[in-house]
C-alpha cells in the first residue's frame, strides 16, 4: 500500500517511517539464511505500518508466528528471529521456547536463534535470558522504533499503557520512550526551537529531553527545523476531554468498532463487490489522507456526514455524466483519462457510504440518544440531581460497565469531584450491579483522578467561562469553533493549544495555574549554522503537539480543524502515545478480577 | 598536534589521544584522587565523545576506586555511569543516578542487583529511602515474586497494599474457604488502614458469596461469580420471590432498584401476571415506560397495551409510535398539537394509505389553526 502521502506535510513523517525500515531491513539482511518472525503480538500492528509481510518476505522470511506459549509447529528454518518488546514475560516464553526446542532436538537442522528488541535492548530481560540459560544461544539486536506514522500529520507510540503506568504505577518508563521518540524524531526534523510544556509528566519529559541532548553533546541535528514549536500535554491536566462520546465520523467509528493503526475491521457483506462465503467475515477498511474522500469527511461532526457525501455523490454522477457531453476526440481523450480517478472516488463513495450507514444503525438508537442527551447535561452544567436517577436507571438496565464509569467520570470531572454521599453511593451501586470484583478498579479509578470526592474548588465553573468550553450555539454543517466535536463542548487542552497562538500562554497565566501541574516555556539551542534559515514569511508555522498519556480522534480532528481556518497561520502535527477511547482508557486503568468455576 | 600530523580525522584523533593521555594519568598520578580528577576532567571537558568510564575503569584496575567514583561523576551517559558504580560497590549512587535517568530498564538491573548483594533488611533500608525504586520494586515483585512482594509489604506496613493483594487471592481460586478466607484477611488490613468504604465492601462481598453457596446447594443452580443485582435477577426469573426478597433486604437495596429488577427479571422469563401485580396500584418509582419496554424486548407486544392508559399523554404518544400502533398515535398527536410527531409518524407509515390519510388531515388542521 502506498506510504508516499507520509511526506505531503511540512514534517518528512515519510522519512522517520525510512529509517526505522531500513533498520529492520538491515538486521534481516544480517542475518544469513532463511527466517521465521516470532512476534510479539503487541508489535504486528504497529511494525506493519513500518514494513508490510510482502517486504519481509523479499528478505528471506518464510512464516510468521505469534509468540505464545505453546511452543511452535516444527519447522525448517535456518534462522528464528524473535521481535519483541523487553518483557520479563517476553524473555521466560522465548527461554521455555528454545529450550523446547532443544529438547526435542528440533527438526534436525541447525536453527539460529535471534531476537531483536524493540525499541531498545534491556539489562534487565538479558539478565533474565541469562538465567534461563538460553543467553549464549541467542544474538541480540536493537530495533530502536518509538514513533508510528498513522498518518502525514499522525505519530503515535502505540503504547495503550502509558497513562497506567505513569500516573497509577509511578513507572515512568513510557516518559523516558517519549523523550528518546521525539530527541530521534528531532534528528530528521531538526532540533525545536521553543518548547511549552503543562503538567508534571510534560516536564518530566522536557527534562529527560534536555538530559539525552547533553548525552549526545555536539551531535545535534544538522537538519533545518522543520518544526518551529513543541507542546507537551499531560493527559492529567485534562481528564475529561476523553469522556464525552465522540460525534466526529472517525471518533464515532473509532469508538463503535475500533481503530487500530490506520484501519478498521467492518462486516464485510456490507461492502458491495466482495466474495464472502460466510456472514461474520470482517474486512479491514484502510482509513488515511491518502483517500481524498476521507480526508475531508473524517473530522466533520457525523450529522453533516451525509449531506456531504449526497453533495459527493451528485458530484461524481455529473462528472459520469459529462461522457455524454463530450463530442471531439479531444474532449473524449480527457473523459477517458479522468476515469481512474473518478472510479476511485465512486468506490471511495460507496465504502464510506456503507460505513456511514453502519455508524448510524448503532447511533438511532434510543439508549445512545438519551445517553448523549445526560452527557450534554452534566457538560452544561444543568440540573445534577437528575444524574443520580439517570445513572441508577442505566445500572439497572445492565448498561455496559465502562461506558457508565465514563458518564460517573465526567460528573466527577466537571464538579471537581464528587459529594462524599454521593460517591459512595455510585461505588455501593456499581458494586451491587455489576459485581464486587470491581473494587480494585474502583481504588485505580480514583487515584487515576477519574472519579474522585469533592475537593471543595469549582475549577471546572471557572475553566468554562474563562476559555469558553461549552457552546450552545453550533452549526453542525459549517462549526466555527473546535466545540462542534462534541456538538457543545470544546476539548480543554486543544483549547490551550488554540490559546497558545493567541493571546498566549503567558496572557492566560492564571487559567493555566488552576490546571494541575507545572507549566513552562523553554527554548532549545539550534546550531549556529541553521539559526539564519527559518522559513520564508508566507508558510505557515509548524507546531508539534505531544499527548503523554493519550489523545482521542476528537482531539486530533479539533486540531485539524484549527490549522484549516481561514485566519489560521499554523500547521499542526500531531504524537501521542497512543490514541484511545474513552471506555478503551478506562479499560487500561482495570485490575480484572474473575474466580475459576469451581 | 601528534593527531594531526598522523592524518587522523581530528575530532576522534583528538580524542583518542586525549583518552589515552587520561588512562595514563589515571594510572601513574600520586596525587590524591580529587587533584587527579580534577586535573582529568579540565583537560577532557565536557567532551561527551571521551568516555568518562572507560577511565574511570581503568582507574578501578589498577585499584584507585575512588578516584574512580570521582571519576564517574562525569560520565554523562547513564548506561555506562551506572553499572561501573554499581561494580564499585556504589549502590545507592548507582540507584540515584539511574532514577535520574529515568531509564527504567537501569533502575530494575540496579535494584535487583541490589537484591542479590545485600541481604533483604539491607536491601529494604536502601529501597525504601528512594521513592521511585520503591514503586518500581513493589511493580516487580508484583508481576514476578509474590512472596517477595508480601515480605516487602509487611516490612512496609502498606495495608492497603496488602488488601488489595489479598482480594486478588481471592479470585484465585474456585473454592470456596479459600476465597472466603483470603477475603477475611482482606477486611483485617482495611481496618488496619482505616479504609470504611472498602472494608464495608469487602464485608459485603464475603457476605454475598456466603449467601450465593447456600442458593447453590439448596436449589442447584450456579449463583457464585455473579453481581448482587444478578443474583437477585436470577431468583426472581425462577420464581424464587420470597428468597429474592431477602437477599434484598439483607443489602438494603432501594425500593426504586427493586423494583426495576423485578420489571426486567418478570419480562425476561415472561411472567406476565407477576408483572401486571406491580402496576396494581397504578404508582411505579420508575413510571410504566420500563413494563412496556421489556414486553417489547420479550415479543410479547400484546402484554405492552394494558399499560399504555398508565402513562402521562406524551409519554403514551411516543410507545403507541415504538409500538407501531400508528393510527391511535396520530390520533393523539393531534390531541396534542405535536406537530413534529405528526411528521415521524408519516415517515413511519410510508405504506399505510389510510394512516397517511390521516395523519394529512391532522397536520393540516393544526397548521391552518396557526
Amino acid at each position: 500500500m502506498s506510504r508516499a502521502h507520509l511526506n505531503n506535510g511540512r514534517v518528512k513523517v515519510g522519512d522517520l517511517r525510512e529509517l526505522g525500515r531500513q533498520d529492520l531491513l538491515r538486521i534481516l539482511d544480517s542475518i544469513a539464511g532463511t527466517k521465521v518472525l516470532v512476534w510479539d503480538e503487541c508489535l504486528t500492528g504497529p511494525i506493519g505500518l513500518i514494513a508490510e509481510y510482502s517486504v519481509l518476505k523479499e528478505h528471506d522470511v518464510t512464516k510468521m508466528f505469534p509468540l505464545g506459549d505453546g511452543g511452535m509447529p516444527s519447522l525448517k528454518s535456518d534462522n528464528v528471529v524473535y521481535i519483541i518488546r523487553p518483557t520479563v514475560e517476553n524473555c521466560d516464553t522465548i527461554a521455555a521456547n528454545i529450550r523446547g526446542e532443544e529438547r526435542r532436538g528440533g527438526s534436525g537442522l541447525k536453527t539460529d536463534y535471534h531476537v531483536i528488541f524493540v525499541p531498545k535492548k534491556s539489562l534487565f530481560c538479558e539478565k533474565r535470558l541469562k538465567e534461563a540459560g538460553v543467553f549464549g544461544s541467542l544474538s541480540v539486536y536493537e530495533l530502536p522504533i518509538y514513533l508510528y506514522p498513522l498518518d502525514s500529520d499522525l505519530l503515535s507510540m502505540e503504547l495503550s499503557d502509558s497513562y497506567r503506568e505513569f500516573c497509577l504505577e509511578g513507572d515512568p518508563t513510557s516518559i523516558h520512550h517519549a523523550a528518546k521518540a521525539l530527541t530521534q524524531l528531532q534528528m530528521i526534523c531538526g532540533t525545536i526551537p521553543r518548547v511549552y510544556g503543562k503538567g508534571s509528566a510534560a516536564a518530566q519529559l522536557f527534562d529527560l529531553m534536555v538530559r539525552m541532548r547533553k548525552e549526545r553533546a555536539e551531535h545535534d541535528s544538522m537538519v533545518k527545523p522543520q518544526i518551529d514549536s513543541l507542546v507537551i500535554l499531560d493527559r492529567s491536566v485534562d481528564l475529561l476531554s476523553i469522556l464525552p462520546t465522540q460525534l466526529t465520523y472517525e471518533g464515532l467509528i473509532d469508538e463503535l468498532f475500533g481503530i487500530s493503526q490506520g484501519s478498521v475491521r467492518l462486516p464485510a457483506e456490507k461492502f458491495s463487490g466482495q466474495n464472502n462465503e460466510n456472514s461474520g467475515d470482517l474486512k479491514q477498511v484502510p482509513l488515511s489522507s491518502t483517500e481524498e474522500l476521507y480526508q475531508e469527511i473524517r473530522g466533520l461532526n457525523f450529522n453533516a456526514v451525509g449531506p456531504s457525501l449526497s453533495r459527493k455523490a451528485r458530484n461524481i454522477s455529473a462528472q459520469f455524466q459529462e461522457r455524454h457531453e463530450a463530442k471531439t476526440v479531444r474532449e473524449m481523450k480527457e473523459f477517458v483519462e479522468k476515469l481512474p480517478s473518478m472510479q476511485a472516488a465512486k468506490l471511495s463513495l460507496g465504502t464510506h457510504t456503507s460505513i456511514a450507514e453502519l455508524v448510524k444503525g448503532k447511533i438511532d438508537s434510543e439508549e445512545f440518544l438519551e445517553t448523549l442527551e445526560v452527557e450534554q447535561e452534566i457538560l452544561s452544567y444543568v440540573n445534577s440531581d437528575r444524574y443520580l436517577e439517570a445513572v441508577e436507571d442505566l445500572a439497572c438496565k445492565e448498561y455496559p460497565f465502562r461506558k457508565l464509569l465514563r458518564i460517573i467520570a465526567m460528573q466527577s470531572l466537571v464538579s471537581s469531584g464528587l459529594k462524599p454521599k454521593v460517591l459512595e453511593m455510585y461505588k455501593r451501586l456499581v458494586l451491587q450491579a455489576y459485581g464486587y470484583q470491581h473494587l480494585l478498579t474502583f481504588e485505580n479509578i480514583e487515584k487515576a483522578g477519574l472519579i474522585t470526592p469533592n475537593n471543595g474548588q469549582k475549577t471546572f465553573g471557572t475553566l468554562r467561562k474563562r476559555l469558553n468550553l461549552i457552546s450552545d450555539v453550533i452549526d453542525e454543517q459549517n462549526p466555527t469553533d473546535i466545540a462542534y466535536v462534541h456538538s457543545v463542548y470544546a476539548p480543554l487542552l486543544v483549547r490551550l493549544v488554540q490559546q497558545l497562538e493567541k493571546p498566549g500562554w503567558r496572557n492566560i497565566r492564571e487559567i493555566l495555574d488552576i490546571l494541575p501541574g507545572p507549566s513552562f516555556e523553554d527554548t532549545q539551542q539550534v546550531p549556529s549554522a541553521l539559526r539564519n534559515s527559518s522559513r520564508s514569511n508566507d508558510q505557515n508555522k509548524v507546531v508539534m503537539v505531544m499527548f503523554v498519556g493519550g489523545c482521542t480522534m476528537a482531539e486530533i480532528a479539533a486540531l485539524r480543524f484549527l490549522a484549516s481556518q481561514e485566519e489560521s497561520s499554523v500547521e499542526y502535527v500531531i504524537a501521542t502515545t497512543n490514541v484511545t477511547t474513552g471506555t478503551s482508557f478506562i479499560q487500561t486503568l482495570e485490575t480484572q478480577l474473575e474466580a475459576p468455576i469451581f | 598536534a601528534i593527531s594531526q600530523y598522523l592524518k587522523l580525522n581530528s575530532a576522534e584523533g583528538k580524542n583518542r589521544v586525549l583518552g589515552h593521555w587520561a588512562c595514563y594519568k589515571v594510572e601513574t598520578s600520586t596525587a590524591d584522587e580529587a587533584e587527579t580528577a580534577r586535573q582529568v576532567s579540565s583537560r577532557l571537558g565536557l567532551n561527551a565523545d571521551i568516555s568518562y568510564s572507560d577511565v574511570a575503569g581503568q582507574a578501578a584496575e589498577v585499584g584507585k576506586k575512588r578516584l574512580a567514583v570521582q571519576l564517574l561523576e562525569h560520565e554523562v551517559r547513564a548506561d555506562k555511569q551506572v553499572p561501573l558504580l554499581l561494580k564499585l560497590g556504589q549502590g545507592a549512587q548507582a540507584l540515584n543516578k539511574a532514577i535520574d535517568s529515568g531509564d527504567t530498564d537501569l533502575i530494575y538491573h540496579v535494584i535487583l542487583s541490589l537484591q542479590e548483594q545485600h541481604s533483604t533488611a539491607d536491601f529494604h533500608m536502601i529501597i525504601r529511602g528512594v521513592e521511585l525504586g520503591a514503586r518500581l520494586y513493589t511493580k516487580y515483585c508484583r508481576q514476578h515474586n509474590p512472596v517477595a512482594l508480601q515480605t516487602w509489604l509487611q516490612q512496609e506496613d502498606d495495608w492497603l497494599s496488602l488488601a488489595r493483594q489479598s482480594i486478588i487471592e481471592s479470585y484465585s481460586s474456585g473454592r470456596i474457604e479459600t476465597r472466603l478466607s483470603a477475603l477475611v484477611t482482606a477486611q483485617d488490613y482495611y481496618k488496619r488502614a482505616r479504609s470504611d468504604f472498602n472494608l464495608s465492601a469487602v464485608e459485603e462481598t464475603n457476605r454475598l458469596l456466603n449467601h450465593q453457596s447456600k442458593l447453590e446447594e439448596k436449589l442447584g443452580r450456579m449463583y457464585m461469580n455473579k453481581s448482587l443485582h444478578q443474583t437477585i435477577s436470577q431468583l426472581l426469573e425462577e420464581g424464587e420471590v420470597k428468597l429474592a426478597d431477602k437477599l434484598r433486604s439483607e443489602f438494603k437495596v432501594s425500593d426504586r432498584k427493586y423494583l426495576w429488577l423485578k420489571v426486567r427479571a418478570f419480562g425476561r422469563s415472561k411472567q406476565w401476571g407477576e408483572l401486571t401485580n406491580l402496576s396494581k396500584n397504578k404508582k411505579s418509582l420508575i413510571g410504566f415506560g420500563p413494563f412496556i419496554d421489556v414486553c417489547v424486548e420479550a415479543g410479547a407486544k400484546e402484554e405492552a397495551f394494558k399499560y399504555l392508559p398508565l402513562l402521562q399523554p406524551e409519554e403514551r404518544l411516543k410507545y403507541m409510535m415504538k409500538l407501531d400502533m400508528m393510527a391511535e398515535a396520530s390520533e393523539l398527536a393531534f390531541q396534542l398539537r405535536n406537530l413534529e410527531a405528526l411528521t415521524a409518524i408519516e415517515v413511519r407509515s410510508v405504506n399505510n394509505f389510510s394512516v397517511l390519510e390521516k395523519v394529512a388531515g391532522y397536520k393540516q388542521k393544526l397548521q391552518s389553526s396557526r
